[in-house]
């Protein structure tokens, strides 16, 4: 008996440091996905000048994931454009959908829903820049530390499962 | 959606019940910075109840109508006016230009928002007699807020469905009132839009293109539009325009006109009279 409560312990902090390990490669994800989504959301805008909310209507359809339901809720938040403005409308998108991304990487957001349609062409593309070199920056260093994380959490997890087993032994 | 709902849904919200209850059917809604918002209906401007108009809800009007997004809206802003869903929302403020050129507004004094309407069948009666034979240039003439470009939209309608290939260029979007792909109103079968880009660029794509039997363009009031019609007569292509004139004897006081009758571009005119409230339309020949 004191075994088997032993191996579901040891499981149970198993599962627990495989869940933190996939939280942080959907972090990863999430970041990616919303990197892709900006730079089309560049390339659209240069190219055909669409207004945001065929630009919306476009990425909440063609991107995946976390930007997939970032745009959608966006597009569905645009109905009230007029009675609220738009960089509230992306602030609220954003905090609805975005929370799996860190702070500074959904401050970055809010600072570019400030700019988004508010400035001409360049300035746009200017800030969309700085917010995918941020996100960029936060993908590179997640992913250059995803492996050391994942040791230390597998570590931390078994050691702790380990020292239970014994005090319960 | 009706042209009529989506002004309403472009408005303040605080004045959405007013204009339901009182003034249906309008032709414009003015908006001014420390005034009411007015109406007009029947050609009377009238001031709705209410508190004055603030900045920040005439900005609140431009957001939506611009979809929040400068970039997309510029060209036509450069212009004094924003397209919506077949609206057309005319700009006054204060301008900002940078070496000579216009770059935007500093802020906004007023809005006009103009409701197109359409008059099914009210050119039927002259439309049986311009089917008849060849197309003849013709202008369709009346003063600023005439109905013009209802009539044109009737026109169109009429030839693009009696088997012509009829081309409009949309310059403000009023026509047509394309949103997404389509026209918002029904232009008929054999009728293609190029919208919100100027009447030259869009007549020389739509002839080198679509091979059209028939142009049509809204108010003719520069001389590069006469350039482009001068161009397209020579190409072998009916025109079908606007002018803002009563007649064709204001017609020809106006310099810029003179030289269109002159050089006989145009040999017909519809003239729009308003009588009591009620538009009649008719047929003239264009003397040279």
């Amino acid at each position: 008996m004191n075994l088997c409560g032993a191996a579901l312990v040891l499981l149970g902090c198993l599962y627990g440091a495989v869940s933190m390990t996939r939280e942080q490669k959907r972090r990863v994800a999430a970041l990616r996905e919303m990197d892709a989504a900006l730079e089309r959301l560049g390339a659209e805008m240069a190219l055909r000048l669409s207004g945001l909310p065929d630009l919306t209507a476009l990425l909440a359809g063609s991107s995946h994931g976390a930007a997939a339901r970032f745009f959608t809720c966006l597009h569905g938040l645009l109905s009230e454009l007029g009675n609220k403005p738009f960089h509230v409308l992306w602030e609220t998108a954003v905090e609805r959908s975005l929370q799996e991304l860190s702070a500074e990487d959904r401050s970055e957001l809010l600072r570019l829903g400030e700019c988004l349609g508010r400035y001409e062409l360049a300035e746009q593309l200017k800030a969309l820049d700085a917010c995918r070199a941020q996100l960029g920056r936060s993908i590179e260093a997640r992913r250059s530390g995803l492996t050391d994380q994942r040791r230390l959490i597998f570590g931390l997890w078994l050691a702790a499962g380990g020292l239970l087993c014994i005090v319960l032994l | 959606m009706d042209a009529y709902e989506s002004a309403l849904r472009l408005i303040p919200p605080r004045y959405i019940d007013i204009c339901r209850r009182s003034c249906a059917g309008a032709e414009e809604f003015r908006l001014r910075v420390g005034q009411g918002m007015t109406a007009l209906c029947a050609g009377r401007e009238r001031r709705l109840p209410g508190d004055p108009l603030r900045e920040e809800e005439l900005l609140r009007v431009l957001e939506k109508a611009t979809g929040a997004s400068v970039h997309s809206a510029a060209a036509e802003m450069a212009r004094g006016f924003v397209s919506w869903q077949g609206l057309r929302i005319g700009l006054c403020g204060v301008a900002v230009e940078h070496d000579g050129a216009f770059r935007g507004f500093r802020s906004y004094s007023s809005l006009s928002i103009r409701i197109p309407h359409e008059a099914r069948g009210a050119c039927d009666g002259i439309f049986r007699t311009m089917r008849d034979g060849s197309f003849v240039n013709t202008l369709i003439l009346s003063p600023p807020g005439g109905g013009k470009t209802t009539a044109l939209r009737e026109l169109i309608r009429l030839f693009a469905n009696s088997g012509r290939r009829v081309g409009v260029v949309d310059e403000r979007g009023e026509i047509a009132a394309v949103c997404g792909a389509r026209p918002g109103f029904d232009l008929g079968q054999a009728c293609d839009v190029m919208s919100l880009c100027g009447k030259r660029e869009g007549a020389m794509m739509l002839l080198r293109g679509m091979n059209e039997q028939i142009l049509a363009m809204d108010e003719i009031t520069q001389p590069e539009d006469l350039a482009v019609i001068r161009e397209i007569v020579g190409c072998g292509v009916g025109i079908l325009a606007t002018a803002h004139a009563a007649g064709a004897v204001e017609l020809r006081q106006r310099p810029l006109y003179a030289s269109l009758l002159d050089e006989q571009l145009f040999t017909r005119a519809v003239l729009i009279r308003q009588t009591g409230g009620e538009r009649r339309y008719e047929l003239c020949a264009l003397p040279a």
